[in-house]
């Protein structure tokens, strides 16, 4: 069997590219098929680039009918298949396993209809995130879901990782924010899952189970996404504070004081340095910053923004500025969108993590962070969706500094596990592709494991679709000596330890 | 019955759980009650009560977010929500005094705020399960972003008890908004359906929109300023009205706990589920209906719906569900050959012995 589903182990038999290539050619058509090196290399690695490996071969379908011939192919072949959007997925979650063939969706890159009465865009996977909402833009709508790479990221991808933004706080993730979905099983069927144009559909919720599966339960070809009206006016506000737990405490008292804001950001010191060195938003130097937006009528923001003003002055905030027009408020935002590569300017590299912690856990988590720092020997740069608890931590290393990376990665691995225990998660909003399997099973015991395995078996039981991502083996985390022993019995006492 | 004290039955719903794997016989996951019209013939002798299995576990208003045994009272839910300034994310419907989260969640049906504020699945963000095999699961968490492992938590909604016991839940709650306002336009059905779509494509502050008897009813909600412009706004273009703020709750509350009179008496209930837009049902059947979700679902009151009836709506693009009373449909009825083999799996996958409410997860060809 390839796929294990009592151990989550796999392993595929190994192949010859010419009779498979001869065997496709009529299936795919041999100009969608790529095989030489040069074209391979776009596909050796997503987001994460630290993580390569070249794949064997490439197919680029045109249809939805030759996206299923290769999942049929590949399930009488024993040959482990993954679907690719943009590439843009920060953990590995399309790097190529051994003998895999990987399926771009790239040409699928059509909205087929958008119905501005029902609110809904019907589009293809291979459609970027901000082309829908340029598309929606005519009708005063706009798709509410954007992460931060939404120019270039594509909405299958977003559906595989269940995509969050900036926004999600008050909009939601990609899954509150889908509607229906067209998708190939493990068998190679085509059907259609929840409602598509109504809101509701009869049985499970498959839609939910689809979202943030990273490919291994199926291969998305179609998506019916909701789309919600372009507020009337948006207004953002910057504020500055000499201490990161007046900042913990703004964020807190915002949301207590029943405001709901669009977006609310918060960058550290080394974050701020950084932006402002690069984009010069003008930006106070500070050991916090925060960012809130308000979006609604103006009536609404008018009155919110003097509330939260108000708080904000309690908790001690100085240099506060607010957006005056749009143009400022791009301004003001763009230290902070620019965030990432402005690290990327002061390091030679640096390794983005995506915890989540409960809000009130903000200032002990930092100072915990900032140990590790120091006991790593590697600078770490903070930003954090602060209105959801999502932390991104950015630790600044250099790949050529031999032991550097090994360095990054035992530091990322102890953030994510501080996460779990305060309460949060190891992942956010990036998945947990290939990096984060060590830490899953931090936030897992073998039980919940087996389950996650019993159900990619039932749907995908030749257990071809995106092997060897988000689920780690139980082999793995005992390894990994994480595995987390309940009630005093190993899940399977057979399996050596240690 | 409740017991107005919290505890903690997990322990024994996980004995009683072995004793039926064991007899390998089926059971029931029972919460108030309230829902047993639907199991009717279907309920099995065996139950697993879970109305005992109450309590808030952790509630922090500053983290909008609210953890709580599946049987506790969805009432004392909304009561401590509401003493920190919040409540529920959305309308969760329930049909007595007692209905538990846990019930509402396995019905995971949604109330008049479906279009605006999401399904009740859309609030939910981790459960902890008691699996076929008696281990306690934890999926999801208490945060509000999480993509560790597939989303179970959110699958578990609207599953009917047939995927496994959820013990307990973490919900996203929300701030109460400042004001509400109910507004109503003397409408025929088919101009309220165009002008309520029409209007959710704007930029107002809306939570419901529905039609009955005549007229078009819109709540706004959220800050104090925002909804008083957009109430204004609505107002100065069309004919229409404030309805009493005493009248308004009756309103909503006698929607989403099935009290309003609309909802009295012994003739079948019809759930139909349509594209929000779709114009007036054109029924052969003798009816009366209530728009809710903005056009998306029609609630009928009908004795016995045509074949016709049926097609016409499947035509439409949506489906007819049986509430209560009338011809019993079953999911399964609903779905394509290839959709009941995906949901035999997932079945298979959770619950391999068929224990839990089997009849209600057949997903037969």
């Amino acid at each position: 069997m390839s796929f294990d589903p009592a151990t989550g182990e796999f392993d595929y038999p190994e192949w010859e590219l010419q009779p498979v290539l001869a065997d496709l050619e009529p299936l795919i058509g041999a100009d969608n098929l790529l095989h030489r090196p040069s074209e391979l290399i776009p596909y050796e690695c997503d987001g994460l680039s630290a993580y390569r490996k070249t794949p064997k071969l490439v197919a680029l379908p045109e249809t939805v009918a030759q996206c299923q011939a290769l999942v049929r192919y590949c399930r009488e072949h024993d040959i482990p298949l993954i679907a690719r959007g943009a590439g843009t997925g920060l953990a590995g979650g399309v790097l190529p396993v051994e003998q895999a063939i990987v399926m771009s969706l790239a040409r699928f890159n059509r909205i087929r209809r958008i119905d501005p009465l029902q609110r809904i865009a019907v589009v293809e996977p291979g459609v970027r995130n901000l082309a829908v909402t340029e598309a929606a833009a005519e009708h005063g709508l706009y798709y509410a879901p954007d992460p931060s790479s939404q120019i270039a990221c594509s909405i299958g991808g977003n559906v595989a990782e269940n995509s969050g933004g900036v926004h999600s706080l008050k909009y939601g993730l990609t899954v509150n924010n889908v509607q229906g979905l067209k998708i190939i099983d493990g068998d190679g069927e085509l059907l259609e899952i929840g409602g598509g144009e109504c809101l509701d559909a009869p049985g499970y919720d498959l839609l939910a189970l689809m979202h943030g599966s990273e490919g291994l339960l199926g291969v998305i070809v179609e998506i019916t996404l909701k789309l919600t009206p372009k507020p009337q006016a948006a207004q953002v506000l910057l504020a500055a504070f000499d201490d990161l737990a007046d900042a913990g405490r703004a964020v807190r008292d915002i949301i207590s004081s029943g405001i709901i804001p669009a977006g609310l950001e918060m960058m550290d010191r080394l974050a701020i340095q950084a932006a402002e060195d690069f984009v010069h938003a003008d930006y106070p130097l500070a050991e916090a910053l925060l960012l809130c937006e308000l979006d609604g009528s103006e009536a609404e923001i008018a009155a919110q923004m003097a509330r939260v003003r108000e708080i904000l002055e309690h908790c001690n905030a100085h240099s506060v500025r607010v957006s005056r027009d749009d143009a400022e408020r791009a301004l003001l935002w763009a230290g902070r969108k620019a965030a990432f590569p402005a690290v990327g300017r002061i390091s030679p590299d640096y390794y983005c993590m995506d915890g989540t912690i409960p809000r009130h856990a903000l200032p002990e988590v930092l100072q915990r962070i900032s140990r590790f720092s120091e006991r790593y020997g590697l600078r770490v740069a903070n930003v954090f969706h602060a209105g959801d608890g999502n932390l991104h931590p950015l630790i600044l290393y250099d790949a050529n500094l031999d032991g550097d990376l090994e360095k990054a990665e035992a530091f990322g691995s102890d953030i994510l596990e501080l996460c779990v225990d305060m309460g949060g998660t190891i992942t956010g909003e990036h998945g947990v592709g290939v990096e984060k399997l060590g830490p899953m099973c931090h936030q897992f015991h073998g039980h919940e494991l087996a389950q996650f395995y019993r159900i990619k078996a039932e749907l995908d039981p030749a257990g071809i679709l995106n092997p060897g991502k988000a689920i780690p083996s139980l082999h793995r985390c005992a390894e990994l000596g994480a595995m987390h022993v309940h009630h005093g019995q190993l899940p399977h006492p057979e399996l050596e330890r240690f | 019955m409740t017991t107005p004290t919290d505890q903690d039955l997990t322990q024994a719903l996980r004995e009683q759980l072995a004793e039926a794997v064991n007899a390998r016989h089926a059971v029931s996951i029972h919460g108030s009650g309230s829902h047993g019209f639907m199991l009717g013939d279907f309920a099995e002798p065996h139950r697993l009560e879970l109305a005992g299995h109450r309590g808030i576990l952790d509630y922090q208003p500053t983290e909008l977010t609210l953890k709580a045994r599946a049987g506790t009272p969805l009432r004392v839910l909304r009561e401590a929500l509401a003493e920190g300034g919040q409540r529920l994310a959305t309308d969760f419907p329930a049909l007595s005094e007692d209905a538990t989260l846990g019930g509402a969640l396995a019905i995971g049906q949604t109330g008049s705020a479906r279009p605006f504020h999401g399904a009740i699945r859309d609030a939910v963000l981790g459960v902890t399960l008691l699996g076929a095999d008696g281990e306690v699961l934890r999926f999801g968490g208490q945060v509000m972003k999480n993509v560790a492992g597939y989303d179970v938590s959110r699958l578990l909604c609207g599953s009917r008890g047939s995927l496994g016991v959820m013990l307990d839940i973490t919900l996203k709650v929300m701030p109460l908004p400042e004001t509400s306002i109910t507004l109503a336009f003397e409408r025929d059905e088919n101009s309220a359906l165009r002008d309520m779509n029409h209007l959710a494509g704007q930029p107002l502050p809306l939570s419901a929109a529905i039609w009955l008897d005549g007229r078009l009813m819109l709540r706004l909600e959220g800050s104090a300023a925002g909804v008083e412009a957009a109430a204004q706004e609505l107002l100065g273009e069309r004919d229409g009205q404030r309805l009493e703020p005493a009248e308004a709750d009756a309103l909503w509350t006698g929607i989403n706990r099935f009290s309003h009179p609309f909802f009295d008496g012994d003739t079948p209930l019809w759930r139909v589920i349509v594209p929000p837009a779709t114009p007036k049902l054109e029924l052969e059947a003798g009816h009366r209906v209530l728009t809710d979700w903005c056009g998306g679902l029609r609630w009928l009151r009908a004795d016995a719906l045509s074949e016709a009836d049926f097609a016409h709506v499947r035509n439409a693009g949506g489906y007819i569900e049986s509430f209560r009373g009338g011809r019993r449909i079953t999911p399964a009825e609903l779905m394509t050959a290839l959709q009941r083999k995906l949901h035999r799996r997932v079945k298979k996958a959770f619950d391999p012995l068929n224990i839990f409410n089997p009849a209600l997860s057949k997903f037969d060809d």
